[in-house]
């Protein structure tokens, strides 16, 4: 499991899983800001 | 029955299920995707020769696979709402776009990053590295092109035909690496013989694939929802 | 629909016999194009031997998309696009078949005539320019296809220009491949076959799947 320590080729697993990470995580948020300012704009009866 | 079949097609009943099914399917895509990082980078062994950097494995195939997925999804959407003129069709496969591009990027750079220390390259210019970059340019062109056309219907009809055209790529991305000499290694998992790989690396990889068809489910719910309530602006059952 | 077929194809022939500036100018930028790489990469006669089929296919690719915007710019403005179309659910099928035929004989055809010039002037030997040409028989009308089914689903947009671009090359890439590797696999001493024989199937399936997409594209830009 060496690469927990980032020897090796530890760097590129992190690296990867980073990047991939960052781009999963950021959908949901950003469709749920949309959603919110789209519901900002629909007037409420 | 053929009432039944089309229910969903109605977006407020459409957007009442994806709100119902979201948590579930958010739920389902961490369950599985913890199942399968403990899987794949805990108990799985690193690869004989490629040390650590193996288990990039259980990032870039389900992320790949996924790529490939979302495409035929996306198209048969869009091809569905366009001949039974159901908008609601055709709002899922714009939704289910950038969830593809973004599958496809994911698979490109960590591809990259495993290709660096296995091939001592960032990129190749061979057969499947490049399909899959035409496959992220196909969907940038969908997306510009559903965002270029103000009118819906035709906008709906435009966005199916490019993602018919574009259709093609998809076999040569998976068959890339048995039609040609290419750099990438070849498939392991066929559906005609043992896979060639550690069972607990199976393992993992089948968890993490069913965590990104999860995912990509739930976002492109998400982002569905966020199609109608673009579109359906100003419809009585929104303002309830 | 054969006689409206010829009748679009033999009319735009004569409307860019007529406007002889426009239908060269995108020959003018192919020439142009192929000049930047010996400028910009240097005048080694062995680089630019090996990069010049990738060059001058590159360069037919992005000159064979040049004028794409402007294949139903003109009719559509003038309301005539509209008014073909009232002919019948066929009409579009024979129109989109003539706009591509138009677009492959004004300039498709020119530039695969040209490209053996550019080739020498890059260093290939006669044999490979003629290989190229070739390839670049075959391959261009399939360009003229996608292309005009590109800009089919554009018509009358804002950013068209750019946009089918940017639709239109991902779906050329195979072409734009195997064409270079015709040239390129003379020069490695092999046979062209194999790339000439790929390039001809890719004109079958987009000779017959691109038109109906087209016809679709046309009647769906002005439902």
């Amino acid at each position: 499991m060496s690469w927990l320590t980032l020897e090796g080729h530890g760097v590129y697993v992190w690296c990867a899983y980073g990047v991939s990470a960052i781009a999963l995580a950021l959908q949901p948020w950003l469709a749920r800001r949309r959603r919110r300012a789209l519901r900002r704009r629909e007037p409420r009866a | 029955m053929r009432s039944r079949l089309f229910r969903f097609a109605a977006p407020s009943r459409f957007y009442r299920l994806a709100e119902r099914l979201e948590p579930w399917l958010w739920a389902a895509a961490l369950a599985f995707a913890a199942a399968g990082l403990v899987m794949g980078l805990l108990v799985a062994p690193a690869d004989a020769v490629q040390g650590e950097s193996s288990r990039i494995l259980f990032i870039h195939v389900p992320a790949a696979w996924m790529s490939m997925l979302v495409y035929l999804a996306m198209a048969g959407w869009a091809a569905v709402g366009w001949w039974l003129n159901a908008r609601m069709a055709s709002m899922l496969a714009r939704a289910l776009a950038p969830t593809g591009a973004a599958f496809t990027f994911i698979a490109l750079v960590t591809g990259a990053l495993w290709g660096r220390p296995t091939w001592g390259t960032w990129w190749v210019w061979d057969a499947r590295l490049t399909s899959e970059l035409i496959l992220l340019f196909l969907y940038v062109g969908f997306i510009a092109l559903a965002g270029a056309v103000e009118e819906r219907r035709r906008a709906d009809a435009a966005c199916a035909l490019l993602a018919v055209l574009g259709l093609v790529n998809i076999p040569v991305i998976y068959f890339s690496v048995r039609w040609w000499n290419t750099l990438h290694q070849g498939a392991s998992i066929t559906l005609s013989a043992a896979p060639k790989m550690a069972h607990t690396m199976l393992a993992g990889l089948l968890l993490m694939t069913l965590a990104m068809w999860s995912y990509a489910v739930a976002m492109a719910l998400s982002r569905a929802r966020c199609e109608v309530l673009e579109h359906e602006a100003g419809a009585r059952w929104l303002k309830a | 629909m054969r006689s409206l077929f010829l009748a679009l194809f033999l009319r735009d022939l004569k409307l860019a016999a007529r406007r002889r500036s426009d239908a060269l100018l995108p020959l003018a930028f192919f020439a142009l194009a192929c000049a930047l790489f010996p400028l910009g990469v240097g005048p080694l006669p062995q680089t630019l031997h090996d990069i010049a089929p990738g060059v001058i296919w590159a360069c037919a690719l992005l000159a064979a998309l040049v004028p794409l915007p402007s294949l139903y710019a003109l009719d559509h403005a003038d309301g005539s696009l509209d008014q073909m179309l009232l002919a019948g659910d066929r009409a579009a099928l024979g129109i989109a078949a003539a706009k591509a035929a138009a677009h492959w004989t004004t300039h498709g055809l020119p530039l695969a005539l040209l490209a053996p010039g550019a080739g020498l002037m890059l260093g290939m030997t006669g044999v490979e320019a003629g290989v190229l040409c070739a390839s670049l028989l075959i391959g261009t009308p399939c360009l003229s296809l996608l292309g005009a089914a590109g800009a089919a689903l554009t018509v009358g947009l804002r950013n068209a220009g750019v946009l089918v671009v940017v639709l239109v090359l991902p779906l050329c890439v195979p072409v734009l491949v195997f064409g270079a590797g015709a040239a390129v696999a003379v020069q490695e001493g092999q046979s062209p076959l194999a790339h000439l024989a790929l390039l001809g199937a890719m004109l079958l399936f987009t000779a017959t799947a691109t038109p109906p997409l087209s016809a679709a594209a046309l009647r769906a830009s002005l439902a």
